[in-house]
């Protein structure tokens, strides 16, 4: 595009802090619906009148609920190293995987190759409602049933991922496996050596993807689980919305804290992210 | 790269055998260890803690649900389930087609928690043909709970006893438009949710879902009908109740609250039908202290007083391993002990009628007046349940009468054309049920001694 | 060892991990809601299985007799119908191949429209209007090109449309009489599901726009100059946020201030403080997300329509905001507004910056070189560069909207006001968790996919076509 001098960038920097607006203001909502009392929560006025601090006490235990007058008793650290630990380990499990079986779709040539990535293109199409009753059964069978690794291991195998991962693969030169095969590197070499350093910027989309869908599941675990050490933050949470009336500010103090990690992970990949999709791109 | 895969897995390996080393186990001993799938609300704590403690030997632990029973069909199914069911009403007759649910009739009796123990209004809600499943952790009959201080600020007076949808039309059209020494303006009703609202008013004409045989939906009813008008009368001709609009924040939402309820909790609505339950709430909000009022739903010419009884009951596991401790928890409900829990909580009336004999023992800490709980025992002596048919699940027609309320909350359908769409479909989807499912079949062939044929009237 | 016995062995070895978890947890379930689709097999265990063969598709998508009617309008109708449908893709297609005569084509598709607009306001049938309209216009748009007027192979596609459109309308009336569908839930919720695709264009170009404005670096001079510029911003947020706050109402107060805080964040961090600020919603998509717009659209108390009644009222305009989630009318909408709003700056927007920035350099240079104005540089150059992922984002947005609205309508709506959110994803749900109903739930999962797959198809189809282009 033209270079632009002096002032002329205003009119950009205009459009986009309207959006950033748009954008931030649910947020803003939320933060201040956090420091209200509960019954000023419908309230239309953002800022709260009387802001108090004790919602954020109240969800990590320090000090009672009002309604009981007695302390809500959540685990909530637990819950957050829970949700930490889940979405780390389906995210390790699943970029690996995926990368390693993107290879094989990619880079190696074996008979049945296109039939197979068919077969696991086509799965994507379905709904995923009607396969939990199938996909559950297999768990009770294998004795994975309320623990970490039953729900981390029935999520981390994705078509998609390796989809993603093998269009990244394609748009790397094959002529620089072949150069690194008459050099004598066998694949493993390849793979490490030469295919993954280039398929970094896929790497990443696919690990943030990844890690954002599993900390933000909610049904599986609520399916999968029943003892509350287990339980990651969003299954836990719902001890705040019972028949003992809705908490709004409650709920929107966990949310808070619940996306502070991640917004610390976002500003330190962004830079990152970005500068790394661009090497590769998506080839349709 | 294979250096930072190497971290990263190192990393989760360590962050896994950090938390399961760090797992509190249950200790190996002779304590029998069961679950209670319910929605885990911090009342439950007290609640299991009380349990554990009547009973030493038995461990009970809350497995949480979400208001929503397809965790409990998908873990039931795959024989995972938890030992003790609590379910709504709309779910009984699914879980017990189901076979999920055991049959309680023969240990009731003997174990003091058959359902002559509680109110005979909501029996029906406990049984299906004479077979007990479930007895109630709690009990929720509607009464209307007025604010006695937008009353006196509008200088209106309280609805007097024995009231009729005429009283209250003008009671409400009062608070609307007399001006209020305060200068505010306020809302007569607020309206939580059109579904319980027109169930009530049923109750009130005395009509019901189904024939007595279940084969016909009889929605169509000359009764049925007038309590919908009633209903659509009361937003759109007498502007008294608040429009869908109003009410929708909590119609169609998990979570008991928030919505229309809040405009009751702050002093904008001067009057709310509800059940006992909504006094959990009151210890949020110091400026309704001291000011409640309740009195029995008003009647509709030529009717009594009636109202809908609901309530969250708690059934078994029909493949549970630990039956005879699970029975224990029925039993447990059944006693006085959990229900003086329930009036302290004031959530509803307790199962126990014995301990719900007067105003005096049920009332609490947010609303000492007796009076105020009087009106609950005079509606649970009225109140009804609507029934259910074997033929279709009481999901199904919970989803399609919402469906239909709304339709006529949004003036899509006028009242009558709603209920009679209604009733075609219900009647279709009998038809369609009994097609697909030979059980049935053989239902319909014992019950009315006729031979099944498709064409069957 | 031979070659290709150690080729599949170390296939496999790469595989491996990956497939034992696929043929377990994907593929297994995936066969076996197959089977199901087949048979009536319920949760209720009174219930004995058994093979239906094609019982559920016909019940999902066939129609019965209500009153003696004619079959042979049934047959008709379904013939235009499918008329209507292949008529439509052909004259996509014919559009995109460049065949002789579209442009006499369009035009009869503009007549089909006027007719169907005449016929819709006779019958005051919304749907016919609306359909009418959309055919007017892009019958109308597409006469406006450059080329011969002349009939040719490419009329033929318009000729099916005007055919179809005229006899489904006049076979309609006695087949709707005669007929009635066997399940017509699922085609409310399939036009539900269509509908809430709406946002996915609108989401695609807001992407896009916003990806054009961050992709360069804002110039805001030395580190001197963005200190003190951004300080400047600081001090307004300070001074015109408290006097809105003070003069005017506390929440124009806040908004004010907040403008003013994102564009100094922008001096002082440029592009990067937008670019984090515009993904955050996708990141904290989800349950908690849904449950804060549950209260954003509140009809009453909700800041949304707080802001709208103000603004209506500062306008003098005397109208209710609308109801959004309670009102028929309104929720699909309010959903659609979500939709865009969270997906506007997440992964999309991210795919776009990666394009502009693989873009040649000297390919704009010599636009410029050329005197090619912005517009003209974005419609040639831009545009075509940006195919490739504007076609990946398409495919999987189709993908993602035809199976979509699940969680929102469980979290948010429970699919109501009377099923307006309901779509099939949700429809399939309720089947088979309320209705205990697995069979007949995975036989919509396999129409849904069947859908699913035909548009995906389609899209490759036509998508390759524009690449090349």
């Amino acid at each position: 595009m033209k270079k632009r001098s002096g002032t002329s960038y205003l009119w950009r920097l205009f459009l986009l802090s309207v959006v950033g607006l748009t954008i931030s203001l649910p947020f803003v909502w939320m933060v201040s619906a956090s420091f209200k009392p509960h019954n000023e929560v419908e309230h239309p006025q953002i800022v709260p009148e009387h802001p108090r601090l004790s919602n954020y006490p109240i969800i990590l235990n320090i000090s009672p609920d009002p309604v009981t007058h007695k302390k809500l008793d959540l685990k909530f650290g637990r819950w957050y190293f829970n949700s930490l630990l889940i979405a780390f380990s389906t995210t390790f499990l699943q970029v690996l995987t995926s990368a390693m079986a993107a290879f094989a779709f990619a880079r190696l040539k074996w008979k049945g190759r296109d039939t197979v990535f068919l077969c696991y293109l086509a799965t994507m199409m379905i709904p995923g409602v009607v396969l939990m009753i199938p996909n559950f059964q297999i768990l009770v069978w294998l004795h994975f049933l309320n623990t970490y690794h039953g729900l981390i291991i029935s999520s981390a195998f994705s078509a998609f991922g390796t989809f993603l991962l093998r269009q990244f693969m394609l748009s790397v030169s094959p002529a620089l496996d072949e150069a690194a095969t008459i050099d004598g590197a066998n694949p493993w070499q390849i793979f490490w050596e030469v295919v993954m350093p280039l398929t970094r910027p896929g790497l990443i989309a696919l690990t943030i993807l990844t890690f954002l869908g599993s900390y933000q599941s909610f049904f599986w675990p609520l399916i999968l689980l029943n003892d509350d050490q287990l339980f990651p933050m969003p299954v836990g949470m719902l001890a705040l919305n019972s028949s003992y009336g809705k908490q709004t500010e409650l709920i929107m103090a966990a949310t808070v804290l619940n996306i502070v990690p991640l917004i610390i992970l976002f500003v330190v990949f962004q830079k990152f992210m970005v500068n790394g999709l661009q090497l590769g791109g998506v080839k349709g | 790269m294979k250096q930072a895969f190497l971290i990263a897995g190192l990393i989760s390996l360590i962050m896994y055998i950090a938390a399961q080393t760090s797992l509190i186990k249950p200790k190996e001993d002779s304590t029998i260890h069961i679950t209670w799938g319910t929605d885990p609300n911090p009342a439950r704590t007290a609640q299991t803690t009380l349990f554990n403690k009547t009973y030493p030997g038995i461990a009970l632990t809350v497995d949480p649900q979400d208001g929503d029973i397809t965790k409990l069909l998908v873990r039931c199914v795959t024989d995972s389930g938890p030992d003790i069911i609590d379910l709504q009403q709309n779910t009984m007759n699914s879980l017990v087609g189901a076979g999920i649910l055991l049959d309680l009739t023969p240990y009731a009796k003997q174990m003091g928690f058959d359902s002559s123990q509680t109110y005979s209004a909501i029996k029906d809600s406990l049984e299906i043909e004479g077979k007990q499943y479930r007895f109630p952790c709690n009990v929720t009959v509607d009464a209307v709970i007025y604010n006695k201080k937008i009353f006196d600020d509008h200088g209106v007076s309280y609805p007097p006893p024995d009231w009729n949808y005429d009283d209250f039309v003008r009671i409400s059209k009062e608070l609307i438009e007399k001006p209020s020494k305060s200068g505010e303006k306020h809302l007569a009703v607020a309206n939580w949710s059109n579904v319980a609202f027109f169930k009530d008013l049923m109750a009130g004409t005395g009509s019901n879902i189904f024939s007595s045989d279940g084969l016909h939906c009889i929605l169509n009813s000359r009764e049925a009908i007038q309590a919908l008008q009633q209903y659509y009368d009361l937003i759109y001709k007498y502007h008294v109740i608040s429009t869908p609009a109003d009410s929708s924040a909590i119609s169609s939402q998990g979570g008991w609250g928030s919505g229309a309820l809040n405009w009751f909790n702050e002093g904008k609505a001067a009057m709310i039908f509800v059940g006992r339950w909504y006094i959990v709430q009151v210890p949020n909000y110091p400026n309704l202290k001291g000011a409640l009022g309740s009195i029995v739903v008003p009647r509709l010419k030529d009717h009594p007083s009636s109202s809908i009884a609901v309530s969250r009951a708690a059934g078994i596991n029909a493949k549970s391993k630990h039956r005879d401790a699970a029975l224990k928890f029925l039993q447990f409900l059944a006693s006085p002990e959990y229900s003086r829990m329930i009036v302290e909580d004031g959530d509803s009336l307790p199962p126990n009628p014995e301990v719900a004999v007067s105003g005096n023992a049920l009332a609490n800490e947010s609303v000492p007046d007796p009076a105020f709980h009087d009106s609950f025992l005079k509606a649970v002596k009225n109140a009804r349940v609507l029934n259910s048919s074997p033929y279709i699940d009481d999901i199904t027609v919970s989803r399609w009468m919402q469906e239909f309320v709304d339709k006529t909350d949004n003036q899509i359908l006028t009242p009558a054309q709603a209920l009679q769409t209604l009733t075609v479909q219900l009647d279709k989807q009998i038809r369609i049920n009994l097609e697909r499912q030979p059980n049935l079949q053989k239902r319909y062939e014992e019950s009315t001694g006729k031979h099944y044929s498709p064409n069957w009237k | 060892m031979s070659g290709k016995k150690k080729d599949v062995f170390t296939a496999l070895s790469f595989l491996l991990p990956n497939l034992i978890g696929f043929l377990a947890f994907t593929l297994l379930p995936v066969i076996l809601s197959f089977c199901m689709a087949f048979t009536n097999w319920s949760l209720k265990p009174a219930i004995a299985s058994h093979y239906l063969g094609l019982q559920n598709f016909i019940d999902i998508l066939g129609a019965r007799s209500i009153q003696h009617g004619q079959p042979i309008y049934l047959a008709l109708y379904c013939f235009c119908i499918l008329a209507l449908l292949t008529g439509t893709m052909s004259a996509l297609w014919a559009q995109m191949a460049d065949w002789k005569g579209t442009r006499a084509g369009a035009f009869v598709i503009a007549l089909t429209g006027l007719a169907l607009i005449w016929h819709g306001i006779h019958t005051a049938s919304q749907g016919l209007l609306l359909s009418g309209l959309l055919a007017a216009a892009v019958g109308t748009a597409a006469s406006f090109q450059d080329k011969p007027w002349r009939f040719g192979t490419g009329t033929i596609p318009s000729l099916l449309i005007l055919f179809g459109a005229m006899g489904t309308t006049l076979t309609q009336q006695s087949v709707n009489s005669a007929y009635e569908l066997r399940d017509p839930y699922f085609y409310q919720y399939l036009y539900n599901t269509v509908f809430l695709m709406i946002g996915i264009p609108f989401g695609i170009a807001g992407s896009l726009a916003l990806a054009i404005l961050l992709h360069e670096q804002l110039p805001t001079g030395p580190p001197r100059m963005r200190i003190i510029l951004g300080s400047l911003n600081l001090i307004l947020a300070l001074l015109l946020g408290s006097a809105a706050w003070i003069f005017i109402n506390p929440n124009l107060g806040l908004i004010t201030a907040l403008f003013f805080l994102v564009s100094a964040a922008g001096f002082a961090f440029n592009v990067v403080a937008f670019r984090t600020l515009f993904y955050l919603p996708t990141f904290t998509a989800g349950v908690a997300l849904m449950i804060l717009w549950h209260e954003l659209y509140n009809p009453k108390t909700g800041p949304i329509n707080t802001g709208l009644a103000a603004l209506f009222h500062l306008l003098g305009v005397h109208a209710h905001p609308p109801e959004w989630l309670a009102s028929v009318t309104w929720a699909k909408p309010a959903l659609i507004v979500m939709g865009i709003w969270t997906g506007i700056g997440g992964m999309n927007m991210l795919l776009y910056l990666a394009g502009l920035s693989n873009m040649p350099k000297e390919l704009l240079e010599a636009a410029e070189m050329d005197g090619a104005g912005e517009w003209s540089k974005f419609r040639h150059i831009v545009w075509p560069q940006l195919a490739p992922t504007t076609f990946f984002i398409t495919i999987m947005g189709i993908i993602g909207g035809l199976q979509g609205g699940f969680e929102q309508a469980r979290v948010m709506t429970n699919g109501g006001p009377a099923g307006s959110t309901t779509t099939l994803s949700y429809y399939i749900y309720t089947k088979a968790f309320q209705d205990l109903d697995m069979g007949y739930a995975a036989a919509i999962s396999w129409t849904l996919f069947a859908i699913v797959f035909a548009a995906t198809a389609l899209n490759w189809k036509f998508g390759k076509g524009l690449e090349s282009d």
